[in-house]
């Protein structure tokens, strides 16, 4: 390895399987080809000499240099999954894949240290953080990732503060110059215990109807711009600044 | 030079395929050999290598060779 710092394990484990997966790849082929029969990879281990280092959180590895007699062997063993298999095993993910990560709510709030040890406890998404703080308690997840508790209550509000991501003006929306202007808002955490309070400027709209995920607003006609702002509870705000297209292209979206 | 680990995989497969017109029918194989690894870095891209070694016997210049053991079988990839 040119790296003598070592490369993070997962990253050496990603490298590994994307080989393996060309190799099955090219050997389907071949069976595709019209080969009369082939063969497939069932299984593969490698034992390699190595150094394995920890840096900070991450377990880092560097294949053993000329002379290195001190070096450690890295067992891994590797077998072919069905997809029944991988998506048994995705399926949490998958179902959170839509949602922000900590990364994107947490921003500079945390460091990508402290996000890293979140993670290595299995912490990916926000669900997964709110999850773990109801049922595995602050002080449990502050003895396991090393973060002060108070750290932890701060970033988890930050994590729950509404996010907006979309607005866009429904296509069914009247346009006779005083009737409503429905705006639909798309994001995340918009609503909690009570109806949020939702305002363009200065000015408070009406909310139609309300889930975490989407807001549908009455705004007036001459909301088509400026910051709109969704108070879910007492301080927790989100903001975001939009501007409709004109009429003709009602149907775009505004980001 | 060494290759990539995909291609060294399938030219092993390969080699244990017998001729078609032989009458020979390889079920399954098990292979465990020496393998020697590198990688390296292109852009964000990280590829690994992996290779027999190229010399029967090692220096101590030579880096430390590890194994690759690998079970092959009929049938398409998943």
């Amino acid at each position: 390895m040119s790296d003598q710092s070592g490369l993070p394990l997962e990253q050496f484990i990603q490298a590994l399987t994307s080989q393996l997966d060309r190799a099955q790849n090219t050997l389907a082929l071949k069976a595709r080809a019209g080969l009369p029969l082939t063969f497939a990879v069932k299984d593969l281990t490698l034992d390699l000499r190595t150094h394995i280092e920890m840096v900070d959180s991450a377990v880092r590895i560097r294949p053993a240099a000329p002379g290195e007699v001190e070096a450690s062997t890295i067992h891994l063993a590797l077998t072919t999954i069905t997809r029944p298999m991988i998506e048994e095993n995705t399926m949490s993910l998958a179902a959170a894949s839509d949602e922000p990560s900590l990364k994107q709510v947490l921003g500079k709030d945390m460091t990508d240290e402290e996000q890293r040890r979140l993670e290595w406890a299995g912490i990916h998404t926000v669900s997964q953080f709110r999850d773990m703080q109801k049922h595995g308690g602050e002080q449990a997840i502050e003895r396991v990732v090393d973060i002060p508790v108070n750290r932890l209550r701060a970033a988890l509000a930050r994590a729950s503060e509404p996010m907006i991501t979309h607005v866009t003006r429904e296509s069914f929306s009247p346009d006779d110059g005083n009737g409503a202007n429905l705006l639909r808002i798309r994001g995340h955490n918009l609503l909690q215990d009570n109806e949020p309070n939702v305002r363009i400027g200065n000015e408070q709209v009406a909310v139609m109807q309300a889930s975490p995920r989407e807001l549908l607003v009455a705004a007036l006609p001459h909301h088509t711009e400026g910051t709109l702002s969704v108070e879910t509870a007492p301080g927790v705000v989100g903001q975001k600044e939009f501007r409709l297209p004109p009429r003709a292209k009602a149907a775009e979206e505004t980001t | 030079m060494r290759r990539p680990l995909w291609q060294t995989l399938v030219d092993v497969v390969g080699a244990v395929m017998p001729p078609e017109d032989s009458g020979l029918r390889v079920k399954d194989a098990h292979i465990d050999l020496p393998l020697e690894v590198s990688l390296r870095q292109t852009g964000s891209d990280l590829e690994f290598f992996g290779d027999v070694p190229g010399w029967r016997w090692q220096t101590i210049f030579d880096e430390k060779r590890g194994r690759l053991k690998l079970m092959i079988g009929e049938g398409e990839a998943q």
